[in-house]
């Protein structure tokens, strides 16, 4: 009965399909077989392919595509004919949805196509429209409960091939859990509906990995099914079959069940089938991929470096400068990232990393008892030192495991912290006072590590330090045309000035607000760095633009200033960096600021805050500095470039960082 | 000369130095009845007033019984393989038990032709019990699904997919190995040296034999009885105190 239309209207049958859609007493449209012949009488032809085509471009026009549909109507999709097509000639009659976003309606002779609305096209002789009922595109909502039936019974299509083909059936499964018996359930449609969840194991052979969907790893290649349930991959492998054990072995440890009675706790009978494990099998055994591992350990590393992720601004910039450093004092290095990222989720591809570097993703060696891994690891390498940078697998390895740890290297501990705890400090806050007894702390300020010391420093291996910044400084060459540019651009200035404004990514904006609102004769624009998350534009101040990285080399000359109201180390961070392009700072009276820059290299505006002082405090500097002559200007972009020479070059840094790490005390 | 030496050690074992001793004199047993001549010694290594009862009532028929004040059950091992006359020793912890055949089957292949000289033996089984599982009754032929025990292959390290790098990661054999007592004085245990975290007495030493080019292998068809405590890890009480195992030098993962 190929395509036969329901008895109810459109408008009844799509009342009765989104009754079912919200969960409603008349379950999930109906599964009618479908159609594709065609009813030349009223949708063939060259007036259908008119319609077709413009009920198309309406829709396209729209955002609205054939996801829905496709994904709601099997039928459909497994007969791989044109869904809007089908839709037009039979769906609207058979009952079936489109899109969540639309309606069909019947059409009158004032109906006209606008935004909403789209063409007429007939069904059964009758007029309709499609009219945008919802401006939501966001299928989740509304694919989700509909998504899973289908995966399931698709799921459980294959779960049985993968058993048959596997020679496993469900007696385990039934007699392991007896109240699937009871259930009334069909033992594989009850393992992915409910056991799954709940953690049952539906047979020894059959192991499961449960990931992300489309979370391909090497050694998942070998799975002898995949199903696609939810956002989860489902990936099961038959375990091998293991030789019995010899019963001349079971005879001889049943002979010393007369001296243990606690030897067959767990039932004689099933002595054949206990699990079995062999020793070298490190992943089976311990899920520990060693041979991952060891496929990236070629020869010696001086230092081991252990990194939540790469992708972080904090992190990436950390570990890039360490392992520079650590080059240059003659180590390879083992960066071990503990979580890989996503990276959709996670703003970008990782950043490279300096220097002579082997990165391991943990999560892909090392699934369970990682911090203890971790630490063995390290006891194996035997590196010179090792870093922890913001990563709670590696402190929580320092604290579990700190005093072996601490006998074969140096451990120092790096923290995101100003001392402002918790909150800019929330792993300082949990783990410094664990790991002080065993590591070096470093933090990101002095004020950060004077606040470690009086809240640890007793227990304190060694006092908390500062870890210094490294920064990329212009070439003196280049300096002397930017400050020849900032002269000329400060003859030539009118009257409005030009300001920059960089916080953190996604904050800030209502005190630019303030601030460019008490200016209107000022421009200002917000920097966005390469990989700051872009701000959306209407998070942004009327009349404010986004100055993206490529454009800052070129357009600094023309800027009066940038300002830095946020106090916080990627600030700081800024600060540092502009200072190279002879950029006027205006900072907030910060600590933060305070450590890096002297007054007399930037103007400090007071005091620090996000209310209306704050806005009066930053509206006052940009005076100042706006009332500055060129040569006031000059000494004060001047003096910012050779402090930051003098406290964090490559040549400072690395004294730095040596220091702090002890390295030469021995 | 007497063929093996077999040493059970003991420190605070209590009750369960009672089957332990009478699985050893079932090992013992079926050792001379093979041919072999067998000296049985008990070391009491620091051990608290019920554990030196037990081993007094229940092991009268120990040829040696010896009380040390090391704490440390590599140094008590190291002192028993000075005190041993056997060629060959055999070491057994005071709370597991043996298959029977164990002794005599190591002591076959230790000595048949064509086996290294120097090697040390290994069960190809543990069967590893939790007294837990009478909580968790079996299912006909099935285990409990939550079933604690369970079986253990030894691997030898000739095996083609044996990495000699993988044990820096984790032990692979268990403590109770047979080997020439010549071997032991060569390559002692080292002492736990908690002041440094590092230990680990049998794993450090495997490392180390291992890295020397001495050849672990398995004794087919024996199985030793290995009970589970705490949380069921071989390894919970390494992990509790958050030992190390020794990585000598010229020892790493270059290979």
């Amino acid at each position: 009965m190929v395509g036969e239309a329901t008895t109810d209207s459109p408008r009844g049958a799509l009342a009765r399909v989104r009754r079912a859609l919200r969960g409603g007493e008349d379950g999930p449209p109906p599964a009618v077989p479908v159609r594709d012949d065609a009813h030349e009488e009223e949708t063939g032809g060259d007036d259908f392919a008119d319609v077709l085509a413009s009920v198309s471009a309406f829709l396209t026009g729209r955002d609205i595509d054939a996801e829905f549909y496709l994904a709601l109507n099997v039928d459909i999709r497994r007969a791989g004919i044109d869904p809007l097509g089908h839709y037009l000639r039979f769906g609207i009659a058979e009952g079936r949805i489109f899109h969540p976003a639309l309606s069909v309606e019947p059409a009158d002779g004032s109906t006209d196509p606008s935004e909403d609305v789209s063409p007429v096209f007939r069904v059964d002789g009758d007029p309709f429209v499609l009219r945008i009922v919802d401006e939501r595109r966001d299928l989740d909502a509304y694919l989700g409960p509909l998504n899973r039936d289908e995966e399931l019974r698709m799921a459980s299509v294959r779960f049985r091939e993968f058993l048959s083909e596997s020679g496993i059936d469900a007696t385990y499964y039934m007699a392991a859990h007896p109240d699937i018996g009871r259930s009334g359930l069909e033992p594989v449609e009850h393992y992915l509906r409910h056991g799954i969840p709940e953690g049952r194991l539906f047979h020894p052979r059959a192991r499961l990995v449960v990931s992300p969907a489309d979370q391909d790893q090497p050694e998942w290649e070998d799975a002898d099914v995949v199903l696609r349930i939810g956002t989860n991959d489902y990936r099961f492998f038959t375990l091998p079959l293991l030789e019995a054990v010899a019963d001349t072995v079971i005879d001889q440890a049943r002979d010393q069940w007369t001296h243990e009675p606690s030897l067959f706790a767990f039932g004689l009978p099933a002595v054949q089938h206990l699990r079995m494990v062999v020793a070298g099998n490190y992943p089976a055994r311990l899920e520990f991929d060693v041979g991952e591992l060891l496929g990236h350990l070629d020869g010696s590393f001086g230092a081991v470096v252990v990194a939540s992720d790469l992708t972080g601004e904090y992190s990436a910039r950390r570990v890039s400068d360490l392992t520079w450093a650590l080059a240059r004092l003659g180590m390879r290095t083992l960066v071990v990232r503990t979580d890989t990222p996503v990276e959709d989720d996670r703003g970008g591809p990782d950043r490279a990393l300096d220097g002579d570097v082997v990165v391991v993703d943990w999560d892909r060696v090392c699934r369970v008892n990682r911090v203890t891994m971790l630490a063995r690891l390290v006891n194996a390498v035997k590196p010179e030192v090792m870093l922890v940078v913001d990563a709670p697998t590696g402190f929580e390895a320092v604290v579990e495991l700190g005093v072996g740890l601490s006998s074969v290297t140096r451990l120092a501990c790096v923290y995101p912290s100003t001392g402002n705890l918790p909150q800019d400090g929330g792993s300082a806050a949990r783990y410094a006072g664990l790991t002080a007894p065993y590591a070096r702390t470093f933090v990101t300020t002095r004020a950060g590590a004077g606040v470690m010391d009086d809240l640890w420093g007793p227990a304190a291996r060694s006092a908390a330090r500062a870890l210094p910044q490294r920064v990329p400084l212009a070439d003196e060459t280049v300096l002397r045309v930017r400050l020849e540019d900032r002269m000329e651009q400060m003859a030539q200035r009118a009257d409005g000035r030009h300001w920059l404004w960089w916080s953190p990514p996604g904050s800030g904006y209502a005190l630019l607000e303030r601030v460019a609102g008490a200016r209107p004769a000022d421009r200002f624009d917000v920097l966005v760095r390469d990989g700051d998350e872009r701000p959306v534009r209407d998070s942004l101040p009327v009349g404010v633009r986004c100055v993206g990285p490529d454009d800052v080399a070129a357009s600094v000359a023309e800027i009066d200033g940038i300002v830095l109201a946020h106090p916080s180390a990627g600030s700081a961070r800024m600060a540092l960096e502009m200072s190279q392009y002879l950029v006027p700072l205006v900072l907030s009276d910060a600590e933060v600021f305070r450590e890096v820059l002297d007054p007399g290299a930037a103007v400090f505006a007071r005091p620090d805050g996000v209310g209306d002082e704050s806005e009066v405090a930053l509206s006052d500097a940009l005076d100042h500095l706006a009332g500055l002559g060129p040569d006031e200007v000059g000494n004060l972009v001047s003096t910012a470039w050779s402090l930051v020479r003098d406290r964090h070059s490559d040549e400072a840094y690395l004294v730095e960082l040596s220091g702090a790490l002890g390295l030469g005390d021995d | 000369m007497t063929d093996v030496s077999v040493v059970v050690v003991f420190h605070g074992e209590r009750s369960l130095a009672v089957p332990a001793l009478a699985s050893m004199a079932d090992l013992v047993d079926v050792a001379r009845s093979a041919g072999l001549t067998v000296e049985a010694i008990a070391v009491l290594d620091r051990g608290d007033a019920l554990t030196r009862r037990v081993v007094e009532a229940a092991g009268a028929w120990l040829d040696v019984r010896d009380e040390v004040e090391f704490g440390d059950l590599g140094l008590a091992r190291n002192h028993a393989a000075q005190r041993a006359g056997g060629e060959y020793l055999a070491f057994l912890d005071g709370d597991d038990l043996w298959g029977s055949d164990w002794l005599a089957a190591a002591y076959r292949s230790a000595t048949a032709p064509g086996q290294p000289p120097e090697a040390i033996w290994h069960p190809e089984y543990l069967l590893l019990f939790d007294r837990e599982d009478f909580g968790r009754p079996n299912l006909g032929e099935l285990p409990h699904p939550g079933t604690h025990s369970f079986w253990l292959a030894h691997q030898p390290s000739t095996d083609p997919g044996f990495d000699r790098r993988m044990l820096l990661f984790e032990n692979a054999w268990s403590a109770n190995a047979f080997a020439p007592r010549s071997f032991h004085l060569r390559y002692p245990y080292r002492a736990v040296d908690r002041d440094r975290a590092h230990g680990i007495e049998d794993w450090s030493w495997n490392i180390e034999t291992v890295w020397a080019g001495v050849p672990h292998l398995v004794v087919p068809g024996t199985v030793h009885l290995i009970r589970l405590k705490g949380n069921g890890s071989l390894n919970a009480r390494n992990q509790a105190e958050g030992l190390l195992p020794y990585i000598p030098d010229g020892v790493g993962l270059g290979g």
